[in-house]
């Protein structure tokens, strides 16, 4: 743990010359800002379900962001759908890592026959076309918000194990982990405190980039019409806008944007986060 | 080279094997849907399990699905009262013009705009290069192709803003191909936008790595030109790689083409898909599913097979 927290303060000072990776937090942390305040000042905003008889409105200072068909408020969607979003996404990469995290020390360090059976597993998920066996699983079983995140992180899994295995075979040979092993630590501990440390930080970088995959996943899904209508996600909102597109360009501008901004600052992010956690790359970049 | 081939035989087994159990674990009795709101005796409906083979263990069930699927027989669509397979089939080329048309067109873009940026790595073009494919990364396609008709078909009115051609009107043989080819370009865009860097972050990489190595230095020290250097002697050698690394894109690269159908109403396979999801055909959906699954693997093999033949460094039956 005292490793971990190290290697995250280290993370958090180097991360501050790393211009566009600021950029990206500062936009992800004010979308996520803007999008929890409905809970702390609801009375600003309208309820995202209040149906009223001003359809199709364009932006105005009544509607800042227009309304839709059934005359709802698309600003007040749009704060709703960031909540829901990045929800899913947060949850999806996070249970695809923590299942990535264990497959991958459990294969890598056990060896053996599961780790065969897990990594020929990982192998097939790798073939499958993801996006098509999310599809199909969340049309067969409903568009319910536990379904898609939950079959978001059987999909993303083995990356994150693939990479946490190679991490553990590499330093299971090393001498730390001799020194700790003659000092009759028994394997749980030194794998819990002695080697899932040092490999947090990949699986962590993994695990932001598939943030933004998770949220681009479930768009896709909503779009095609899987998506939960009790939780309109910015995907789900841009198939209510499709149809139309020729009247209401507002519908469809907001809530995609929101998705490029957050997929965008997720990648800008993953991609500083890389950077600092693999010094080969930094200097040849300087 | 055969046990590549073999390889291929688990994996088949298994998606069909995945297939069937999602319909065995579905929530739902597919005989009370089949029946629909009217109700019916139960002794009927014992009748429908009987004639449907629903009542036989899972197992004997499972193998009389896969020697269906061997035999072509992916199911019956509910709504289209027709084999499952045929639809595909009826569907597949307007979906491969798209798709063929966006592939060739982002593959010039993409293999140039890679590598022009692995010359100079970290120069500016490679630069601008990494935030355009960032910016092309995190746009839902489907997105991009809302704001192109946005632009282009309801603003500008260029362009129809969906269809594959014309409806309504009686067309002959030359109209009909003009129509095709004013209705083709916003959805290539969407799709090419999507693809493109893709290709010339892979291709990016492979030239980073082919530009390394000693036979470059050699055609360097023989005096060719630079242009000569990196487009015959380089490209041709990373090219390969980039192939094989595309192959295994392809499952997003078919997703990708299914929202884009979607959105400029292409009637291919994706938009096959979306309204099979609309009508809630099962049947049509899981034959698209299945068939997919094994078109990727097909295609992902018959490359490796290619790969080993025009490169006959690699052998197939060593690479684990």
């Amino acid at each position: 743990m005292r490793a971990f927290l190290q290697s995250l303060r280290d993370f958090l000072r180097r991360i501050r010359h790393n211009r566009l990776g600021v950029g990206g937090v500062v936009i992800l942390l004010t979308i996520t800002l803007v999008s929890m305040l409905p809970n702390f000042v609801p009375s600003l905003f309208r309820k995202p379900w209040a149906v009223s008889r001003n359809s199709l409105f364009p932006p105005s200072a009544q509607y800042p962001m227009g309304t839709d068909d059934l005359g709802r408020d698309v600003f007040s969607r749009f704060i709703y759908g960031a909540q829901v979003t990045l929800f899913i996404g947060l949850a999806g990469a996070f249970l695809s890592t923590l299942l990535g995290i264990f497959a991958g020390a459990y294969a890598g360090y056990y060896g053996g026959i599961m780790d065969a059976v897990l990594m020929r597993l990982a192998d097939m998920l790798w073939i499958m076309p993801t996006f098509f066996v999310g599809l199909v699983v969340v049309a067969m079983f409903g568009p319910s918000l536990n379904n898609v995140i939950l079959i978001i992180s059987l999909l993303f899994w083995p990356s994150t194990a693939r990479l946490v295995r190679a991490e553990m075979l590499s330093l299971r040979e090393r001498k730390f982990v001799d020194a700790v092993r003659l000092l009759g630590m028994s394997k749980m501990r030194i794998v819990f405190r002695e080697l899932l440390p040092n490999v947090m930080p990949v699986a962590i970088a993994n695990g932001t980039l598939q943030i933004a995959a998770a949220i681009l996943l479930e768009s896709g899904l909503s779009f095609l019409g899987l998506g939960d209508p009790s939780r309109p996600t910015w995907g789900y909102q841009l198939s209510e806008a499709r149809p139309f597109l020729q009247e209401a360009w507002w519908m469809a501008l907001f809530p995609g944007l929101g998705i490029f901004l957050t997929t965008f600052s997720i990648h800008v992010i993953g991609d500083a986060v890389n950077d600092i956690l693999n010094p080969r790359l930094r200097s040849s970049r300087k | 080279m055969l046990l590549r081939v073999l390889q291929f035989v688990p994996l088949f087994f298994m998606i069909l094997i995945v297939t069937y159990s999602m319909i065995l674990v579905a929530p739902g009795d597919p005989v009370l849907y089949l029946v629909g709101s009217y109700g019916a005796s139960e002794e009927y409906l014992n009748m429908m399990r009987q004639s449907l083979g629903l009542n036989r263990p899972w197992y004997e069930q499972l193998l009389g699905y896969m020697s269906r699927v061997i035999q072509g027989d992916l199911g019956y669509s509910l709504y289209f009262r027709q084999p499952v397979f045929s639809i595909i089939v009826q569907r597949l080329p307007v979906t491969m013009l798209l798709v063929t048309v966006a592939f060739v067109f982002s593959s010039i873009i993409g293999i140039i705009l890679g590598v022009e940026a692995a010359r100079r790595p970290f120069g500016l073009l490679d630069k601008m290069f990494t935030s355009f494919s960032v910016i092309g990364h995190s746009i839902p396609v489907f997105w991009t192709g809302m704001l192109l008709i946005l632009v282009f078909a309801v603003m500008l009115r260029w362009f129809p803003p969906g269809g594959v051609v014309d409806i309504g009107r009686d067309l002959n043989g030359f109209e009909y191909v003009v129509s095709i080819f004013r209705h083709l370009p916003l959805p290539t865009i969407a799709l090419a936008s999507y693809l493109t860097p893709l290709i010339a972050r892979i291709t990016r990489t492979s030239m980073l790595e082919t530009l390394r190595q000693d036979f470059i230095t050699t055609a360097r020290m023989k005096g060719l030109s630079e242009r000569d250097v990196v487009y015959k002697h380089g490209l041709r050698n990373a090219l390969l790689p980039v192939l094989t690394a595309l192959s295994l894109q392809l499952g997003q690269l078919i997703a990708g083409a299914t929202l884009t159908e979607t959105v400029f109403s292409w009637p291919g396979l994706g938009r096959l898909t979306f309204d099979s999801i609309t009508r809630r055909d099962w049947p049509l959906i899981l034959g698209i599913f299945v068939f997919v699954s094994i078109g990727v693997m097909a295609i992902s093999l018959i490359t490796d097979l290619l790969y080993a033949y025009v490169d006959p460094r690699i052998e197939i039956s060593r690479k684990s």
